[in-house]
């Protein structure tokens, strides 16, 4: 047993010996050409890397982009009004509630801003994704000036976004998806009333996950009058797609309840009261 | 061979395997020294030239025109552009990276992206753009030039170094003239080039800086159509191809200061384009071609059918601002992307049952649903002339849907109401052959009045 283990730290020396001189460390290849620190970057840092450790990544880099989409970076003019909007519908709210160390835990570490709407093959579009609960991805920000319509889908986007990044550091009861199961399609763009299905959106039939986002995010974009509109157009509160969204708005609920301490009815009230400011302010 | 005794040899072995690759270097210096060092030099380049450099941007030879534009790289990683497709001059960044090689990333929104933005519209459909690169791989560097290939779709392209005329004067002489080949707002639809004796009718489309052209064959006797694709001078365009008509060749236009008409500037050659209210021949039997081996022409492009609808999108913003209760109110904005991304909302069919031609509007409840609903209503169709290029509709009351609700509401949409005046307005239309797949149909009365169909 003894000659085993000198033998063993033999063989270990013999390969740092062997390997010490084999590399030659230098600087990094990429970003070689200095990036100018414009009034935007610095606003940037100041608003959401320095407090938050959020990156915003707005200049486009090779392999941070969805490669086989035909995209464009985001004019600079068009992000600090997004994410002056984001950090009122989205940031404050969370932060107000949860406390800054749960939103510095949960946020994503890198928001990417991509100028166009990711046009695909199928006629569908992109306009945002969350990747492993890092970073979030909002497509299309140049596209048309910012109107109401523009509030509400940047509000609703960066909801949705968030909730995959919470479901994926914590996951949601498999109750939820045991709600619909069967019922999830890979052809839910051909739904047109996904109330009676059960569904909050049509994109909610995508899957679990995406009906989950869903929820969250037509939770906190709608008034408590309309959210409650879209529940009865499922049908009477004793027919099985209401039955169904209710189950799924309750899961919710204690989800973000239970999970992070988020009570949802506040969080709609605040991000209810940014968004109709903004708007106003239009 | 006991046991220890093997594990003794291990170290040895694994000694042996470690350093028996020590052999000649190809390279003095490591792939990572090398790839940064040809950066360092391929951005010592970029920066040298007085006057930056200057680029032909052709992104697609089979279906787009020439694009050019000037750049200054700077060393702290700005770049300065003009160009001769936007009025502005812009400033961005650049940045060099590795992948398939060394890669000159222009990395902020710049004057360059406009070539490869989706929103830029292509035969009035949203999502593929001009096909332009931004990143572009390098493959050889000289002080003469710097020979790149895109990335994504790995076209040619060549910076030469510019002069101080492309910054004070050229990209707008060419910006100038090119803008001149567009339609202009007030102009009749039918535009005549003539050259010695031939007509030819000219259609320019701006994006891709194309033209199809459609002339009266003297040997066959038949109406043909040709593309070229045009490029801006300092004289006036260029075409590439040159066009050929019955033997007669033009490769470019000046324009003319004085008459404001741009002139044939070929040897041997007089004459002029000119806008027209009127056709400037039969466009023989192209009714027929519209209606051969297709079912459904639709409209994916407007010419102005009203006063205040003057494209697609402004149609599709009248649509929607009467359309609530056919999507979702938060999604709207999503209904205009898609249906500017390919759905076809009006379709004229040529033949339900042997009945034949319908107008067709399809809808959809809601923004990322099909436009699976359908209000049709049946169209008498006159034909107006022998040459079968003219045609007259009326509008009757014969319908079919499959939606009772859609339909009620798609009849007071202020979009169909435009449509439907359009289509029966009592003077008719000309047929007019873009392409084998793309017909205009143009207002008798007021060529300025224009819808272009597409085969199905």
């Amino acid at each position: 047993m003894r000659h085993l283990k000198y033998a063993l730290i033999a063989a270990c020396l013999a390969c740092f010996m062997a390997c010490s001189d084999d590399d030659d460390f230098q600087e990094s290849i990429l970003n070689s050409v200095p990036e100018p620190q414009t009034p935007l970057d610095e606003w940037i840092w100041e608003t959401f890397t320095k407090e938050y450790n959020i990156r915003v990544i707005y200049k486009w880099k090779t392999f941070e982009i969805t490669p086989e989409l035909n995209l464009v970076p985001t004019e600079e003019a068009k992000i600090i009004p997004f994410l002056e909007i984001i950090r009122k519908v989205w940031m404050l709210p969370y932060i107000d509630l949860g406390g800054a160390p749960f939103f510095k835990e949960t946020a994503p570490k890198q928001i990417a801003l991509v100028g166009s709407i990711g046009f695909m093959e199928d006629g569908l579009y992109l306009l945002g994704e969350a990747e492993r609960g890092r970073r979030i991805t909002i497509l299309g920000l140049n596209t048309r000036p910012i109107n109401e319509l523009r509030v509400k889908q940047f509000t609703h986007d960066f909801h949705h976004e968030y909730t995959h990044i919470l479901n994926q550091l914590k996951s949601y009861p498999p109750a939820f998806e045991a709600i619909s199961a069967g019922s999830y399609t890979t052809s839910w763009s051909q739904i047109t009333n996904s109330y009676v299905e059960g569904f909050i959106s049509p994109y909610a039939m995508a899957d679990a996950n995406e009906d989950f986002a869903e929820m969250v995010s037509y939770f906190v974009i709608l008034d408590a009058a309309t959210w409650d509109r879209r529940l009865q157009a499922a049908g009477q509160p004793t027919s099985e797609p209401y039955r169904k969204l209710k189950e799924k708005e309750t899961i919710m609920l204690q989800y973000m309840k239970n999970m992070y301490n988020i009570d949802m009815y506040e969080l709609r009230n605040r991000v209810q009261v940014e968004m109709a400011k903004i708007i106003a302010e239009l | 061979m006991k046991t220890r005794e093997i594990l003794w040899l291990l170290p040895l072995f694994s000694l042996f395997a470690r350093c028996t690759v020590q052999e000649d270097y190809i390279f003095e210096e490591s792939a990572t020294a090398r790839i940064k060092a040809y950066i360092t030099a391929c951005q010592t380049v970029i920066t040298q030239p007085e006057h930056g450099w200057k680029v032909l941007f052709e992104p697609n030879k089979q279906s787009l025109g020439g694009y050019h534009v000037v750049m200054k790289f700077h060393e702290d990683g700005s770049v300065r552009m003009v160009c001769d497709f936007l009025e502005e001059e812009s400033t961005s960044t650049y940045s060099f990276n590795e992948s398939q090689g060394a890669v000159l990333c222009m990395d902020s929104y710049s004057a360059l992206h406009y070539l490869s933005d989706p929103r830029v519209p292509r035969n009035g459909i949203l999502g593929v753009g001009l096909e332009g690169e931004f990143e572009f791989v390098i493959k050889e560097v000289t002080p003469d030039s710097m020979v790149f290939f895109g990335k994504k779709r790995g076209e040619p392209v060549v910076f030469y170094p510019a002069e101080e005329a492309d910054w004070t004067g050229r990209m707008a002489l060419y910006r100038n003239h090119i803008e001149k080949m567009a339609p202009q707002e007030d102009s009749p639809f039918f535009r005549a080039l003539t050259m010695n004796q031939t007509a030819i009718n000219l259609v320019y489309d701006p994006p891709t800086r194309t033209i199809i052209y459609t002339y009266s064959d003297d040997k066959s006797k038949q109406i043909l159509s040709a593309w070229t694709r045009v490029y801006g001078t300092e004289e006036g365009v260029r075409f590439s191809p040159a066009i050929r008509v019955n033997g007669v060749v033009l490769d470019q236009l000046r324009y003319n200061n004085t008459t404001h008409l741009f002139e044939v500037g070929t040897p041997g050659v007089v004459g002029s384009l000119r806008y027209s209210n009127t056709p400037p021949f039969p466009f023989y039997n192209s009714l027929d071609m519209l209606q051969a081996r297709s079912t459904f022409a639709c409209t994916p492009l407007v010419g102005s059918i009203s006063g205040s609808l003057t494209s697609i999108i402004d149609f599709i913003e009248a649509l929607m601002g009467g359309h609530s209760i056919y999507m979702t109110s938060e999604l709207q904005f999503g209904y205009r992307a898609l249906v500017m991304a390919g759905m076809k909302q009006f379709r004229i069919i040529w033949d339900i049952d042997g009945k034949g031609p319908w107008f067709s509007f399809y809808g959809a409840k809601n923004a990322i649903s099909e436009a699976q609903y359908s209000l049709s209503y049946k169209l008498n169709m006159e034909v107006l002339r022998d040459s079968r290029d003219q045609v007259r509709f009326t509008w009757t009351d014969e319908r079919q849907t499959n939606d009772a609700e859609f339909a009620t509401a798609m009849v007071q949409q202020p979009g169909f109401a435009a449509f439907r005046t359009f289509i029966i307005d009592p003077a008719g239309f000309t047929i007019v052959p873009s392409s084998n797949e793309r017909f205009y149909l143009v207002n008798l009365n007021d060529s300025k009045r224009w819808l272009l169909l597409s085969k199905e």
